[in-house]
C-alpha cells in the first residue's frame, strides 16, 4: 500500500502505531465505556473499527500518543490489547481430551495469553518500575509461574519471556504423540491472571490502576475457554479489571458460563454494535464518517481547509438535474397541500425529488453519475471500512495515471467526479460478481445450493427495489426491509440464508423500536454498494419494505419475483427512530 | 519392483483408487491392508471397497476397514492413532496418499515416522480432472492435531499456502488466519488444466498487499520442499508460520517434510463439506517414493 | 386468547404420565387444562378492569409465574413428581384470581373461583384446600401479624392418595410470583398519558424499570434497573427529572432489600431453592436514551451474616448508590457529553 493514500482500509493491525495514532476518531457513543470499569461486548463484522478501536486504547498506542505530545501516560485505567485470532488458539488438542481436561488446557493457554499481553504492553511504559526494588517484585512474580524469571532483563520483559516458555512447555507437552496427554502444571484465571494484576498492584505507580483486558476477535475462542471468559464476567469484582470483549456479530459466542448459568446484558455487560444505521449528516455515523475523512485529508497534508464534500465533490450536471426534480416536485407538492404545512411540503420533496430523477431519466441513459462525499457515506452502510474502500482506489487511479504521465510528487486536491463514479461502478459490478459467482467457495457454511439461493435472493430484491423505484406511490426509495409473518415452514432455512449474507458482508441488520408496545425489530440493509451497477438509488429513504417470510424464501428458493403493490408494504420511519 | 508389508488408504469412487491399488497389489508382497473410508461418503465408495476387499481375500492379504468422518475429526484421529501405535512388526508401511484428505496424510505420517518402520508414500495421477468443479462448501480451516508447531507470541502470522485448482479458498484461508504476510506457491505447469484453473486465477492475487506468489513443482523430485523452503525462511524465526496446501497432493509430503524439519511451524488443513462425485477420471502416471 | 403452553406444563404432564400411566396421567392433566381453560377466558382477562390502576395480574402475569417457576428449578424438577408439580402449576394459575374481588386480601379469595372452575361434582376438596392454603401464603399477612405466611402452611399435605410438599410449593410459587416484575406488567403509552393514579404511579415506574432474571448456574436471581430520564434543552437534569429520579431509586433500593429477603426466605422454606445464593444487582442510567457512564459497581446481597450487624439499607452495601451521589454522577456524566 502507498504509505501516502489517504484512505488505507487495511485491518488495523496492519497500520502501524503511527497511523493508529492519527488516523482515529473516537466514536462517543461507545469510547467512553471502553476507558471504563464496565464488562464491555463491542459487536461488528469486520471492518466496522472494532480492533482499531481497541488498539487506539491500548497502552502501547497511547503511549505512543502521549510521547507524540509531550505529555504523559494516564494510569488509571489501563486498556491491555490480547488478540486472539493467533494459531494458539486456534489448537485443537484439548478435542481429544475429555470436557474436564480440555477446558483446563484451553484456560491455561488463554490465562497464558492474557498473562504475556500484560506484560508485554506494561513494559512499553517507560519508567514503570522505577525507583522500587525488582528483585523483590521479580521474586513475587516468580511465584506465579513454574519459571525463574530472568534477573538481567526488565522485571516485565523477562515476564512476557516467561509466559511465552511456559506456552511453548505445555504445547511441547500436547503436541507429544498420545491422545491423552496432558499439561499438569496449569494455571487459571484466578491463579495466573488475578494473581499477576495483584502484583502488579504493588508497583507504587499502578496502586490504583484498573485493568481492562481487551480480548480481540474473541469469537475463535474455543467452547471451553468462552464459558470461563464468561464466568469470569459474571463474577468479576470490577475494581481490578473489566472485559471488553469484540466479536463479530453472527458468530457471537454463547452466554453460558462454566457453571451452567447465564451472564446477562445490561447487568454483566454491556453490549455496544458498532455498525450504524446511517440516516442522514446528522446522524451519529454521519458525524464520524465527515470526522474520519476529515482527519485523514489533514494527516497526510492533502488538505486542511478542504471539507469532505469539496474533496468529493458532485457531478455538477447531476446537481443541476437534482434541483430541477427538487424544483417540480415542490410545485407539485405546494399545489397538492394547499393549506398544508411546511412540513409536509419538506417531507413531500424528501420523498419524491430523488425518485423522480431517477424516474424520469432514459432507459437508454448510461447509469447515474454516482459522486459526492453524501454519496460514499450512504454506500458505506454504516461500515468504516466500506467508506474507505472505494475512496481508497479512487485515490490510487488518479496517482496512478500522473504518475504514468511523469508526475513525481503528484498531488491530489480532489477527486473529480468521473473517477469517483467510475470506481463506484467498479467496486459496486465486483460486489454482484463475488455473489454471482458462488459464495460457496469463500464462506464457510455454505453450500452450493445456499450460494445459488443467496443470489436469487439479492437478485430479486435488486427488482424489487429497482420496481419501487420506478413506480411505488408512497415510499419509492425504500432500500432496506423487514420481515413478517415469520411463523413459516421454511423461515430457519431462510434465517440461516440471512446469517449467511451477513457473514459475507452483504446485509447488515439492525435492530429498532416496533411501532407497536415498544417491542424491538430487525430490520435488514443490503450492503448499498451493490445498488449502482443496478441504477438504483443508493441514497434510499428512512421507510422499510415488509415482506412476508415466503416470498422471500419463494425468491431465494425458486426464483419467484417478490410481489410489488404500487401502494402497500412500506413501513414510513420517524428521521431519528432507529436506536442502537 | 517394491517390497512393503502394510499397506494404507483411504477409499474413494475416483478411478485411479482401485485402478492404483490394482497397479500396487500386482507389484508387490503386501500382507496388510488398512483401508480407511469416510462416514459421508461409505455409499459412494462401497463398491470400490468391496472390490478391495476382494483383490484381498484372493492374494491372502489381511484387510481391515475403518471408518473414519470428516465431521468428527478427533474421533477419527483416535482410530487412525489407536491402528497405528499397534504397529509392532511391520517394517514397511506404504501409504497411497492419491485419495487421501492432506489432514490424515500428515497424521498417518506423523504417527508411523519412526526409526524402525521404512515409509514409502505413492501417489497416482488421474487422466483428468472435472473442468466444472472438483470441492466446495468450505468448513473452517483448522490446525491438525500434533502439527500445530509452537507458538511465538507478539508476533504476526505467515501464511503458505500452496495452491491448487479451488483458487477462491486461499481468501478463505486468509480471512481466517488474517497474516501479515501471504506466500502463495503456484504449481507450474500446464498439465491437467493447470495453466486455466489455477496459474491464470492466481494472478488474481499478484497485486494484493502483503501477498507474495512463487512458482513451485509437487511433481519434482522433491515436491517442491527447496523452493519452498527458500521462500519460507526469513519468516521462520519472526512469525508463527502456518503452511496448506491446496494443490497437488505430492505438495502435502513436502509441506510434511517441512514441518519435521522446522517443528515450530504448523500445518492447516481447509476442509471441504462437497466433494464432486466427478472429481477425476482414469489414471495416469505413479509415483512412489521413500519418506 | 391463545395460550401458549409452557415448558413447565409440558413437563407436568411428561410426570403424571410417568407416575399414573398413559391414561391416568392424561386425565389428571386434563383437569388442569379445564381449570386454565376456565381462567384465561372468563377469569384472569377481568382483572385488569376490576384493578386498573395496578400492574398486570392477568394472563401475562401466569405466564411469567409459570416460567420463573421452571428457571428456578432448573434440573431440580425432577426431584417433584407429577402430583406435585400439578399442584404447582394449578397454584399459579389460581394464586392472583381473587384480585377479581379486589386487591385487599385478595390471597384469600381463591375458594370461590375455585368453586366456579370445578362445579358440582367436579369440584375436589384435597385440590381446594391445597390451592387456597398455597396461594394465601404468596402474599399479605400470617395470623400473627407478621410476613412469614408460609410457616402457617402444613409442610405435607396430599391428593389423590400421593403426599404433596405443600410449604416448598408455596415457597416456589411466592417466589416465583415476587420474581415476576419487569415492564411486562405495565403500559409505557399508559405511564406516558399520566393515566395512572398517583399512588400506583411508582409501581409502574417500577415495573418498566426492572428486569429479572434467574441464573441458577450462577447461584443469583440478577436484577437490572434502567433509569431512563430526558435531559433539558441546556443539557442539565432538570429538577422535576432529578426528584423523579430520586423518588424511583429510593423505592428501588427498598424493593431490592425485599427481594433478597424474598430470595433468603424461600431458601429456607424449599431445598430445591437452595442454589440461590445471592443477589446481584445492577443499574443502568439513560438520559434521551443514551447510556451514561457512571462506572458503578454491581452489589451482590449474599447471605453472609457478621455477628452483631443489624439489617442493611441498599446503600450500604455501597455506599456508591447514596441518592446525591449517584445525582452528582450524573451530572458529571452530563457535562463529559456536553463538552463533546
Amino acid at each position: 500500500m502507498d504509505y501516502n493514500n489517504p484512505f488505507e482500509y487495511a485491518s488495523a493491525f496492519k497500520l502501524g502505531a503511527d497511523k493508529i495514532v492519527d488516523f482515529y476518531v473516537p466514536d462517543y457513543n461507545y469510547s467512553r465505556f471502553i476507558r471504563s470499569r464496565r464488562n464491555i461486548f463491542l459487536v461488528g463484522e469486520r471492518g466496522c473499527g472494532k480492533s482499531m478501536t481497541l488498539l487506539y486504547n491500548s497502552v502501547p498506542i497511547q503511549q505512543k500518543k502521549v510521547e507524540k505530545e509531550s505529555s504523559k501516560l494516564k494510569l488509571d485505567i489501563l486498556c491491555v490489547h490480547i488478540p486472539c485470532n493467533t494459531p494458539l488458539m486456534y489448537r485443537r488438542e484439548y478435542q481429544l481430551l475429555n470436557d474436564f481436561k480440555a477446558s483446563i488446557i484451553s484456560e491455561h493457554f488463554l490465562v497464558l495469553k492474557i498473562m504475556f499481553d500484560i506484560a508485554d504492553s506494561l513494559s512499553k511504559i517507560p519508567n514503570l518500575t522505577k525507583g522500587i526494588d525488582e528483585s523483590e517484585l521479580r521474586k513475587e512474580l516468580g511465584f506465579l509461574l513454574p519459571i525463574k524469571l530472568p534477573s538481567r532483563k526488565p522485571v516485565l520483559d523477562g515476564l512476557a519471556i516467561c509466559c511465552q516458555k511456559a506456552i511453548n512447555d505445555a504445547e511441547k507437552v500436547i503436541n507429544a504423540k498420545g491422545p491423552n496427554v496432558f499439561y499438569e502444571n496449569a494455571l487459571s484465571f484466578s491463579s495466573g491472571v488475578l494473581s499477576l494484576l495483584i502484583c502488579l498492584r504493588e508497583i507504587p505507580k499502578l496502586a490504583d490502576s484498573h485493568f481492562a483486558l481487551m480480548l480481540d476477535d474473541a469469537q475463535v475462542l474455543n467452547k471451553h475457554q468462552i464459558k470461563v471468559l464468561n464466568s469470569w464476567i459474571a463474577y468479576r469484582d470490577n475494581s481490578l479489571f473489566s472485559f471488553k470483549i469484540a466479536t463479530t456479530k453472527v458468530d457471537r459466542p454463547p452466554l453460558h458460563t462454566a457453571s451452567g448459568g447465564e451472564i446477562f446484558e445490561g447487568h454483566d455487560f454491556t453490549s455496544i454494535d458498532m455498525e450504524q444505521p446511517y440516516q442522514n449528516r446528522l446522524s451519529d455515523f454521519g458525524k464520524l464518517a465527515r470526522d474520519i475523512i476529515r482527519l485523514r485529508l489533514k494527516k497526510t497534508g492533502i488538505s486542511i481547509l478542504k471539507t469532505p464534500e469539496e474533496f468529493f465533490p458532485v457531478n455538477p450536471q447531476f446537481e443541476k438535474d437534482m434541483k430541477k426534480c427538487e424544483d417540480s416536485v415542490r410545485k407539485e407538492a405546494r399545489k397538492k397541500f394547499i393549506n398544508g404545512t411546511q412540513k409536509q411540503i419538506t417531507d413531500y420533496v424528501y420523498k419524491y425529488a430523488r425518485a423522480k430523477y431517477f424516474r424520469d431519466r432514459s432507459k437508454r441513459a448510461n447509469l447515474p453519475p454516482y459522486s459526492g462525499f453524501e454519496t460514499l457515506v450512504h454506500l458505506s452502510t454504516g461500515v468504516i471500512r466500506n467508506l474507505l474502500e472505494p475512496p481508497y482506489w479512487m485515490y490510487d487511479k488518479i496517482i496512478s495515471e500522473k504518475r504514468s504521465k511523469g508526475e513525481e510528487n503528484p498531488m491530489i486536491d480532489e477527486i473529480p467526479n468521473s473517477v469517483q463514479t467510475e470506481i463506484i461502478l467498479d467496486r459496486s459490478e465486483k460486489k454482484w460478481a463475488f455473489i454471482n459467482k458462488g459464495l460457496d467457495e469463500t464462506i464457510e457454511k455454505c453450500s452450493r445450493e445456499q450460494a445459488k439461493q443467496l443470489e436469487n435472493l439479492f437478485e430479486n430484491l435488486a427488482i424489487l427495489f429497482k420496481t419501487r423505484l420506478l413506480k411505488h406511490k408512497s415510499e419509492p426509495r425504500a432500500i432496506s426491509f423487514t420481515i413478517s409473518e415469520t411463523r413459516f415452514e421454511h423461515y430457519p432455512k431462510l434465517e440461516k440464508l440471512l446469517i449467511l449474507a451477513q457473514k459475507a458482508m452483504l446485509l447488515n441488520t439492525y435492530t429498532s423500536s416496533a411501532k407497536d408496545l415498544g417491542k424491538r425489530e430487525t430490520y435488514y440493509v443490503p450492503n448499498r454498494i451493490l445498488w449502482p451497477i443496478r441504477g438504483l438509488d443508493p441514497v434510499g429513504q428512512h421507510a422499510r419494505v415488509s415482506i412476508k417470510a415466503v416470498h422471500l424464501w419463494a425468491a431465494a428458493s425458486e426464483n419467484k419475483k417478490i410481489p410489488f403493490s404500487k401502494s402497500e408494504n412500506t413501513e414510513e420511519r420517524g428521521l431519528f427512530n432507529d436506536e442502537q | 519392483m517394491m517390497n512393503s508389508n502394510l499397506f494404507i488408504t483411504v477409499a474413494s469412487w475416483e478411478d485411479r483408487f482401485l485402478l492404483g491399488f490394482k497397479r500396487i497389489i500386482k507389484k508387490s508382497n503386501l500382507t496388510d491392508v488398512q483401508m480407511y473410508y469416510f462416514e459421508e461418503y461409505a455409499e459412494r465408495t462401497v463398491e470400490h471397497r468391496e472390490a478391495v476387499k476382494e483383490l484381498c481375500k484372493k492374494k491372502n492379504i489381511h484387510n481391515t476397514n475403518y471408518q473414519i468422518s470428516f465431521k468428527n475429526s478427533a474421533e477419527s484421529w483416535k482410530t487412525i492413532y489407536n491402528n497405528i501405535t499397534g504397529l509392532t512388526k511391520v517394517a514397511n508401511v506404504t501409504v497411497d496418499i492419491t485419495t487421501m484428505p492432506r489432514e490424515i496424510i500428515w497424521t498417518i505420517l506423523s504417527q508411523i515416522d519412526t526409526n524402525y518402520v521404512k515409509v514409502s508414500y505413492v501417489y497416482h495421477k488421474p487422466e483428468r480432472y472435472d473442468e466444472e468443479w472438483l470441492t466446495r462448501d468450505p468448513a473452517k480451516p483448522r490446525l491438525v492435531y500434533k502439527l500445530a508447531g509452537m507458538t511465538k507470541l507478539g508476533v504476526p502470522t505467515c501464511l503458505l499456502i500452496l495452491t491448487g485448482y479451488d483458487v477462491d479458498r486461499v481468501q478463505q484461508l486468509i480471512n481466517f488466519f488474517e497474516p501479515s504476510t501471504t506466500l502463495l506457491g503456484v504449481q507450474k505447469g500446464k498439465q491437467l488444466n493447470n495453466l486455466k484453473c489455477n496459474i491464470e486465477k492466481s494472478k488474481k492475487y499478484e497485486k494484493e498487499p502483503g501477498i507474495v506468489l512463487f512458482n513451485v513443482d509437487a511433481y519434482c523430485t522433491d515436491h517442491g520442499f527447496a523452493e519452498i523452503e527458500k521462500h519460507i525462511e526469513p519468516y521462520i524465526n519472526t512469525t508463527n508460520l502456518v503452511m496448506s496446501s491446496l494443490g497437488p497432493k505430492l505438495s502435502a509430503i513436502a509441506l510434511y517434510r517441512l514441518n519435521r524439519k522446522y517443528p515450530d511451524t504448523a500445518l492447516a488443513y481447509a476442509p471441504s463439506r462437497e466433494f464432486n462425485p466427478e472429481y477425476s477420471h482414469g489414471i495416469g502416471g505413479t509415483y512412489i517414493n521413500s519418506l | 386468547m391463545v395460550w401458549n403452553t409452557r415448558e413447565i406444563e409440558d413437563i407436568t404432564k411428561q410426570m403424571l404420565i410417568e407416575e399414573r400411566g398413559g391414561a391416568g396421567g392424561d386425565e389428571k392433566f386434563g383437569l388442569y387444562t379445564t381449570a386454565r381453560k376456565h381462567l384465561i377466558e372468563e377469569i384472569l382477562p377481568e382483572i385488569k378492569r376490576i384493578l386498573p390502576e395496578h400492574t398486570d395480574h392477568g394472563i401475562p402475569h401466569i405466564e411469567n409465574v409459570l416460567d420463573n417457576a421452571r428457571k428456578l428449578l432448573g434440573d431440580d424438577v425432577k426431584n417433584l413428581d407429577g402430583t406435585n408439580l400439578y399442584c404447582l402449576i394449578l397454584s399459579i394459575l389460581f394464586h392472583d384470581v381473587g384480585n377479581i374481588f379486589g386487591r385487599r386480601k385478595h390471597q384469600h379469595n381463591v375458594e370461590e373461583i375455585y368453586k366456579f372452575v370445578r362445579p358440582g361434582i367436579m369440584w375436589k376438596p384435597d385440590e381446594n384446600k391445597i390451592i387456597s392454603e398455597v396461594a394465601a401464603a404468596h402474599c399479605g399477612e400470617a395470623t400473627d401479624g407478621t410476613k412469614n405466611t408460609l410457616k402457617e402452611i402444613p409442610e405435607s399435605g396430599h391428593m389423590d392418595g400421593q403426599p404433596v410438599k405443600l410449604r416448598e410449593i408455596a415457597a416456589i410459587l411466592r417466589f416465583a410470583d415476587e420474581l415476576a416484575e419487569g415492564p411486562q406488567r405495565t403500559s409505557r403509552f399508559m405511564q406516558k398519558q399520566h393515566k395512572y393514579r398517583a399512588s400506583n404511579k411508582i409501581f409502574h415506574e417500577y415495573a418498566q424499570a426492572t428486569n429479572i432474571c434467574i441464573d441458577r448456574g450462577n447461584e443469583r436471581i440478577v436484577a437490572t434497573y434502567s433509569i431512563l430520564f430526558e435531559i433539558g434543552r441546556n443539557g442539565k437534569l432538570t429538577k422535576k427529572n432529578e426528584k423523579s429520579i430520586l423518588n424511583l431509586l429510593a423505592f428501588i433500593y427498598k424493593r431490592i432489600i425485599k427481594l433478597n429477603q424474598e430470595r433468603q426466605y424461600a431458601r429456607h422454606y424449599c431445598n430445591l431453592l437452595s442454589p440461590f445464593k445471592k443477589t446481584s444487582v445492577a443499574f443502568n442510567f439513560y438520559a434521551d436514551r443514551k447510556l451514561l457512564n457512571l462506572d458503578l459497581d454491581e452489589v451482590e446481597l449474599t447471605d453472609l451474616v457478621v455477628p452483631e450487624d443489624t439489617q442493611k439499607q441498599f446503600t450500604e452495601y455501597n455506599s456508591e448508590y447514596e441518592l446525591n451521589n449517584i445525582i452528582k454522577k450524573i451530572g458529571k456524566s452530563l457535562l463529559k457529553h456536553r463538552g463533546r
